[in-house]
């Protein structure tokens, strides 16, 4: 913004308020307009019939000068917020093939010289059967600010057979030795020589053979290679001989294109755990795609067949590796026409599964932990970050409350990790004087309920529990062999908190029937104002009576936040009637809105029925608020009761979803 | 109580969109079925189905022999 704008937009509204004022006054005030007429006469001519139409048009002049004034403040608002000034959204960087090619190779090599074998092994294992190793997640939600934090903890649980070849193979790494820094750079392609020398050929017609024969290079004559076949000598250029004691586990699963917001790692006893670089999660998934391939299409056997397969391969390994993501649709498009030529030597089933896990890693990608191989056979793992919600503006009711400061009191949250593992907890704490309202099991495309039905037609094996109904202060849902599901449905919970009654509901309530008591007995009781005499002390009370209601109340700022529309509205419904009443006891009334009644024992009393009707109003509000929390209080109470002692006939709480 | 109905990709933020899938008008029956003030947690993680196109679980033999084909 210039230099001197700011100074022009507030001269300019200034201007057009000030003459929006004269113009005001000009057209309500008697003696202006007296003299804008004279000063003007050709005004009072018949061309203005009456002064009453430039006393009309004058005020119309202001507000169209007022609202013009709010329109420049509005724009010079906008512009000083600079909110064109962010980034924006990144555009998909598109590789060349060739480019794109080298890339993966490069990670390949990297990752195969870095990390053993049995690594690589157990994170394809992990990866592609999770439900074997992951014998149990914990999903924790709490509301922090507008946001949830979630923490997932995860169990892993593998055979010896998975867990000694990574105690056997590693050999302690050193500086000097690890990392893709000390490993020499991929060779450039293509070498002639490249395919010859007993080397087996991995790469397309983009010239990555070279580089390739380095992953699957067959230990030769005095080679010193590992038992799995890799070089390990310090002089193979196929790698350093140290790698590390280390596990690959693929540790969240994200949406392509999204981002991860405050993520942290750590193990089971709480230190932090290290995550790999982009490009190392590239040259895992690289590998263990490249194994799927082989079993899916076979082992090539003539020069023409590996230059095919291996084609193929790299077409897929791009399609993954693309930044950004497509749709099912269009990967499974792409994939069959990169595989039509190669379509013959595949069983159809394992090529259903590669496209699968293809279209799967077009649309997310690995987020990979490495962690020291656990002493035992199990180990936890542990992330937490924080997740946004949706859809706090998007109804009327929804917007009502954003308005008035409430916090959002009913989650949904998608149901995604019960089908990974053999069981899965979920808890959700809401904040202090809450309780579980309403706990539910939805589909997430049709928000239809699930019910134990439900559970049973998607496997035999399937076992759901939901922990509501007992008044807790928590949420609790636990799910055990969904891993058996035969097609994983997409669930969503709903869960409903609520504020423990009375609550500020309850204070709400007694508030709006104490002031609609004083104001009915001030209409009944106080003397009539008659002009002369207005008490300052009833005054003074009755203005009190709405600052105090929103005082107790609002004692805890969060209390009131995560309180219900109705308090709200109750708190602000007994502020209205006390300024009402205090309004209606300063004019002095007319003489049909003062009554006469006689009452047994008090005689003839004067009414003000003004301030009569508002206390009536006010003992509506009362009285709605009252049934609104003895309906609280007894769901509350039945609550309670329920879970202390069941009765027959009624479904147990907890028994179903 | 009902939500009013979707009006275009642009009631999201662009980012938040994702949870509801690739097709079109996924999840917004959800969302019309939820109660008014319901929220909806972005996890920004691939949904169970999603999810399922990755997962295939092997025998023990199988798994091995998966793993040993790895070098």
């Amino acid at each position: 913004m210039r230099r001197g704008e700011t100074f022009r937009w507030i001269a300019t509204c200034l201007a057009q308020l000030g003459v929006a004022a004269v113009v005001a006054v000009a057209s309500i005030v008697d003696g202006p307009a007296d003299l804008l007429l004279r000063a003007v006469p050709w005004l009072d001519t018949a061309l203005w019939p009456a002064e009453g139409a430039i006393r009309v048009v004058g005020l119309l002049a202001a507000a169209e000068l007022v609202v013009s004034a709010r329109r420049t403040a509005q724009r010079h608002w906008w512009r000083r917020q600079r909110f064109d000034r962010a980034p924006g959204r990144p555009a998909s960087v598109t590789l060349a093939q060739r480019d794109a090619d080298r890339e993966i190779l490069r990670s390949m090599i990297r990752v195969s010289r870095t990390y053993p074998a049995p690594a690589i092994r157990l994170f394809g294992q992990i990866l592609l059967d999770p439900a074997r190793y992951q014998v149990r997640i914990t999903d924790e939600v709490q509301q922090v600010d507008e946001c949830l934090r979630v923490l997932v903890s995860t169990t892993f649980s593998g055979t010896p057979e998975d867990l000694v070849g990574l105690r056997e193979d590693a050999v302690p790494a050193t500086p000097a030795t690890r990392g893709p820094e000390n490993a020499p750079a991929p060779a450039d392609p293509p070498s002639s020589s490249g395919a010859n020398g007993g080397s087996r050929r991995l790469g397309g017609p983009s010239g990555t053979a070279a580089s390739s024969a380095l992953l699957t290079r067959t230990a030769g004559p005095g080679d010193t290679g590992g038992p799995t076949g890799r070089s390990t000598g310090p002089d193979d250029p196929a790698g350093p001989a140290g790698q590390p004691r280390v596990m690959l586990v693929p540790m969240i699963l994200s949406t392509k294109g999204g981002m991860l917001d405050n993520v942290e790692t750590f193990d089971g006893s709480g230190d932090p755990v290290p995550f790999l670089s982009q490009e190392d999660a590239r040259g895992v998934v690289a590998h263990v795609l490249r194994q799927l391939f082989r079993e899916t299409f076979g082992e090539a056997v003539h020069a023409a067949d590996e230059r095919r397969h291996d084609a193929v391969l790299f077409a897929l390994l791009r399609l993954v590796f693309q930044a950004g993501r497509v749709s099912v649709a269009d990967a499974d498009a792409y994939f069959d026409r990169n595989v039509a030529p190669i379509r013959a030597s595949a069983a159809q089933t394992r090529l259903h599964r590669l496209r699968g896990v293809c279209s799967f890693l077009v649309r997310n990608y690995v987020v990979i932990a490495e962690v020291p191989p656990p002493d035992g056979c199990a180990w936890i793992l542990h992330y937490t970050k924080t997740i946004p919600v949706y859809g706090r503006a998007t109804s009327h009711r929804g917007r009502r409350r954003v308005r008035l400061g409430l916090a959002p009191n009913t989650f949904v949250i998608p149901l995604n990790l019960p089908f990974t593992a053999t069981s899965y907890h979920f808890r959700m704490r809401a904040g202090a004087n809450t309780y579980v309202k309403v706990h539910s099991v939805q589909l997430a495309q049709s928000g239809a309920s699930i019910d134990q039905a439900a559970i049973r037609a998607m496997s035999e094996r399937a076992y759901l529990r939901v922990r509501h109904r007992q008044a807790l202060p928590y949420a609790h849902l636990y799910a055990r062999r969904f891993d058996t599901c035969r097609a994983p449905a997409d669930l969503v919970m709903e869960v409903v908190f609520d504020e423990v009654p009375p609550g500020a509901l309850g204070l709400t309530s007694w508030l709006a029937a104490l002031s609609a008591l004083v104001i009915t007995l001030l209409a009944l009781l106080v003397p009539v104002n008659d002009g002369d005499r207005i008490s300052g002390d009833v005054l003074a009370f009755l203005l009190a009576i709405s600052p105090v209601a929103a005082t107790f109340v609002g004692y805890s700022v969060e209390k009131l936040q995560r309180s219900s529309l109705t308090t709200f509205a109750g708190l602000v419904a007994t502020g209205a009637t006390s300024l009402v009443a205090a309004l209606l006891y300063v004019q002095p009334p007319p003489a049909w809105m003062v009554a006469r009644p006689v009452v047994p024992l008090l005689g003839e009393i004067r009414v003000n029925l003004g301030v009569f009707a508002v206390g009536l109003v006010g003992g509506l509000v009362a009285a709605y608020l009252f049934f609104r929390l003895r309906d609280e209080l007894h769901h509350y109470v039945e609550l309670l009761r329920d879970v202390e002692q069941p009765r027959p006939g009624r479904s147990r709480p907890g028994a179903t979803a | 109580m009902s939500r009013p109905k979707p009006r275009g990709p642009a009631r999201d933020p662009e980012e938040l969109v994702m949870d509801r899938g690739a097709a079109p008008g996924v999840g917004d029956d959800l969302l019309d079925s939820l109660p008014a003030d319901a929220v909806v947690a972005y996890r920004g993680e691939p949904r169970a189905s999603e999810r399922a196109m990755l997962q295939w679980p092997m025998a023990a033999e199988q798994r091995q022999a998966f793993g040993a084909g790895i070098e």
